[in-house]
């Protein structure tokens, strides 16, 4: 039997174990590249997954939308209905009420056209003030007393405030005096100076337009000034309308005065707070100007009364009433819902800023201030204007005084002009510039410019001799070098040695006397120029001097201006009293002529 | 000119030794504002006697007068509106260099000074309103508040 070596032995076995470590590898393999379609594979799934929630929740979020906005058009349709249903005849009863008014007027329509009429007003809008109000005045042309004070009571009971008014406009305009100005004391007893309604402003038009007469003028100036001193009483409440007046003065400032007094601005440091000064201080003409104008401009009467008086009442009976606001309100949340495409919370934001207006109370001072300043947002006539900024006057001194006040403490108490390095406002000019000079600017002139002339003057010396060659050295260090040079040639060569030593002296002597005649010819040249910049200093100064006297002159004079606007403002408080109008102007003698009530 | 040319009348060394600030910039930041308790007292218009006593006080000559004087207006303040400035400050009539000066209520000192001579605080920050024509004086009370006073007696509110 053959005998087995066990380098065969180890051999066999080295290639089966690596046979087996091939097989094992390649499995590893195949499991790897299984895991890796596992993990594409679950990937796949994620990314579907994914897809399919990101669409599902678009789905979801789009369903709930169509279903928000569905929802939405269905309840704006049911708040319509609502609206129709509950209020649909104070559309009606706004409608009639303008033409029974001028019906009275005109005595064109019977009695029983008008009862007929406002009888069936009154049972269509059960709960509306205006029905029985004009059943009430209805009753009162057919001179039904009973009937006629159960409506008013009615209609009182229903709207004080808006009853009040209408009857104090409705007597007024039959020149009944006395029982318009008891009604009209009726209204203002009702009304909340810290939250007044938006039919407020048409009391001040009535006021400004005179339709009370001098006994309702006198009343309403009466509780206008209680109301008045109430508030005022709050310092949150004026501090705010004294704000307000305050910003307005100031953006009546306008632009800097550099381009006036372009010398001073150049060198005077204390020029921004000079400038700011006379700016503000110019305000006070431009406030005159703009409020004198406004004080006196015309208020033209109306050919008809009657028109006036109509307006005024038209917006009066044509307001929502405050029983439709909720309604109102939640239609327009609904209707925002469906032009957002189901989106509340967008609509919600939107709802939000727009439903203040609805609703909107103001305090009597913001009434009068926004009047005044900014008569169009109200819709105030040039009258309630004049009679607005009238009654304005106590803030507006207080914000007159605090500004003309502020301008002048920021003043500076030292005003200085300076020369110089780093004096100019704008950037230096090329070249020598001596060291900064500063003086008080209220100094005689003559004593500044020799001031300034003696600056200048010592410190161009200082410049110009700097630029001196010094010749003295220049022959020192000539003969430094030569003699030792002219040593050693002449030990060498003594002939050769003077040559050379001449040659290189006059050499040298030209070149230095050369160098000496141009330094000495820039030294010329820049005491010429330099004295011309010192020139031009001093005349600079004398402008600066020149434009200082006449900005103290221009700001004295606009400063003073304070004074005429302050008794211009003070003024005003009695500015309310005056004429105005339509002041005891009532409808003809052609129209209704019912009995007192 | 020096601050030892200055006219100074001490009737009674300051309590505290003032210290000098530059002409330019306040003292402190002057304070409008204040205690809603005690604006309606203080910034009721000022009487003509008032005014007039404010006047007088920088004409008074001597110094027990000027003293006694100063005590009166005090206690005017307190009766009438509460509380009593620190003092004054206001144009000066003296003339060339002088063109302002301080009153202080305690009794203590009467001051004029130059265009720049340096005004101590809290005084320093009325010097700008002293200036303008449109005020009598200008009050200075605890705290900085300035309460410049028209010619007509009219507070300006802070």
């Amino acid at each position: 039997m053959s005998e087995v070596s066990p380098e065969a032995v180890a051999r066999a076995v080295e290639r089966r174990l690596a046979g087996r470590i091939q097989g094992l590898s390649s499995q590893l393999q195949g499991v790897e590249e299984q895991v890796d379609d596992v993990k594409q594979t679950q990937r796949q799934t994620e990314s579907t997954l994914l897809n399919l929630l990101t669409r599902f929740e678009a789905y979801v979020r789009k369903d709930e939308l169509d279903k928000n906005k569905q929802l939405a058009q269905t309840r704006v349709g049911e708040v319509k209905a609502d609206i129709e249903r509950d209020f649909g005849h104070h559309n009606e009863v706004r409608r009639s009420a303008t033409g029974i008014l001028q019906a009275f007027d005109s005595g064109l329509v019977s009695e029983d056209t008008v009862r007929q009429i406002t009888e069936e007003l009154m049972i269509k809008s059960p709960r509306y003030w205006l029905a029985p109000a004009l059943v009430g005045l209805a009753a009162w042309t057919a001179d039904r007393r009973e009937l006629c004070e159960q409506a008013t009571e009615e209609a009182f009971r229903r709207s004080p405030a808006k009853t009040s008014l209408l009857f104090a406009l409705v007597l007024r305009r039959q020149d009944r005096a006395e029982a318009s100005v008891r009604w009209l004391r009726h209204y203002l007893l009702h009304q909340n100076p810290m939250a007044l309604g938006r039919e407020f402003q048409v009391i001040l038009e009535c006021a400004s337009q005179g339709a009370f007469g001098p006994a309702g003028r006198a009343l309403l100036q009466e509780t206008l000034a209680k109301w008045r001193e109430d508030l005022l009483d709050d310092d949150a409440v004026r501090s705010a309308q004294v704000s307000r007046w305050r910003g307005e003065i100031e953006g009546l400032r306008g632009p800097s005065t550099t381009a006036e007094f372009p010398r001073l601005a150049e060198s005077c440091p204390q020029w921004d707070r000079l400038d700011a000064a006379l700016v503000s201080a110019r305000v006070h003409a431009t406030l005159l100007d703009r409020f004198e104008q406004l004080m006196a401009q015309p208020t033209p009467a109306s050919d008809r009364l009657e028109d006036e008086i109509d307006a005024i009442l038209d917006r009066l009976v044509g307001d929502y009433d405050a029983e439709e606001l909720p309604l109102r309100r939640t239609l327009l949340y609904h209707e925002l819902v469906v032009r957002h495409d189901g989106d509340e919370e967008a609509a919600r934001r939107e709802s939000d800023l727009k439903a203040p207006a609805f609703d909107e109370t103001r305090d009597y001072l913001t009434v009068q201030s926004t009047a005044a300043l900014d008569p169009a947002s109200v819709g105030a006539s040039p009258a309630a204007q004049k009679l607005a900024v009238a009654s304005c006057h106590e803030w507006l001194a207080e914000a007159h005084a605090g500004f003309a006040r502020d301008y002048r403490a920021a003043l500076p108490t030292a005003v200085d002009v300076r020369f110089g390095k780093g004096g100019s406002r704008t950037a230096d000019g090329p070249g020598f510039e001596p060291p900064l000079w500063t003086q008080p600017i209220a100094h005689d002139l003559a004593d500044l410019k020799q001031s300034l002339r003696r600056h200048y003057d010592r410190h161009i010396a200082a410049y110009v001799k700097s630029l001196a060659y010094d010749v003295k050295k220049q022959l020192q260090i000539m003969l430094a070098v030569l003699l030792p040079g002219f040593m050693v040639l002449l030990a060498i060569n003594v002939k050769f040695a003077f040559i050379a030593v001449i040659f290189a002296a006059g050499v040298w002597g030209v070149v230095v006397y050369n160098r000496s005649e141009t330094a000495r010819t820039a030294q010329n040249n820049a005491e010429q120029s330099l004295r011309r910049r010192r020139d031009d200093a001093l005349t600079q100064l004398g402008g600066v001097h020149a434009e200082w006297t006449d900005w103290r002159k221009r700001y004295r004079e606009a400063d003073a201006g304070e004074a005429h606007a302050r008794a211009f403002i003070a003024s005003l408080a009695t500015a309310a009293n005056g004429a105005t109008p339509f002041d005891g102007r009532v409808v003809g003698a052609n129209g209704f002529t019912g009995r007192d009530d | 000119m020096s601050s030892g040319d200055r006219i100074r009348r001490i009737v009674v060394p300051p309590a505290q030794p003032t210290v000098a600030r530059p002409a330019t910039g306040p003292a402190i930041t002057p304070r409008w504002g204040m205690q809603p308790r005690r604006s309606r007292e203080l910034l009721r218009a000022r009487p003509g006697s008032l005014l007039r006593a404010v006047a007088r006080l920088d004409a008074e000559l001597s110094e027990d007068a000027f003293r006694e004087h100063a005590q009166w207006l005090r206690e005017q303040y307190l009766a009438g509106y509460g509380a009593a400035p620190l003092g004054f400050v206001a144009r000066c009539h003296l003339g060339h260099p002088y063109v302002d000066h301080r009153l202080a209520l305690d009794g203590r000192i009467l001051d004029h000074f130059a265009a720049r001579e340096p005004m101590p605080p809290p005084f320093d920050a009325a010097r700008s309103l002293a200036r303008s024509e449109a005020y009598a004086f200008i009050e200075v009370h605890e705290g900085g508040l300035l309460l410049p006073v028209l010619a007509d007696g009219d507070v300006v509110r802070p």
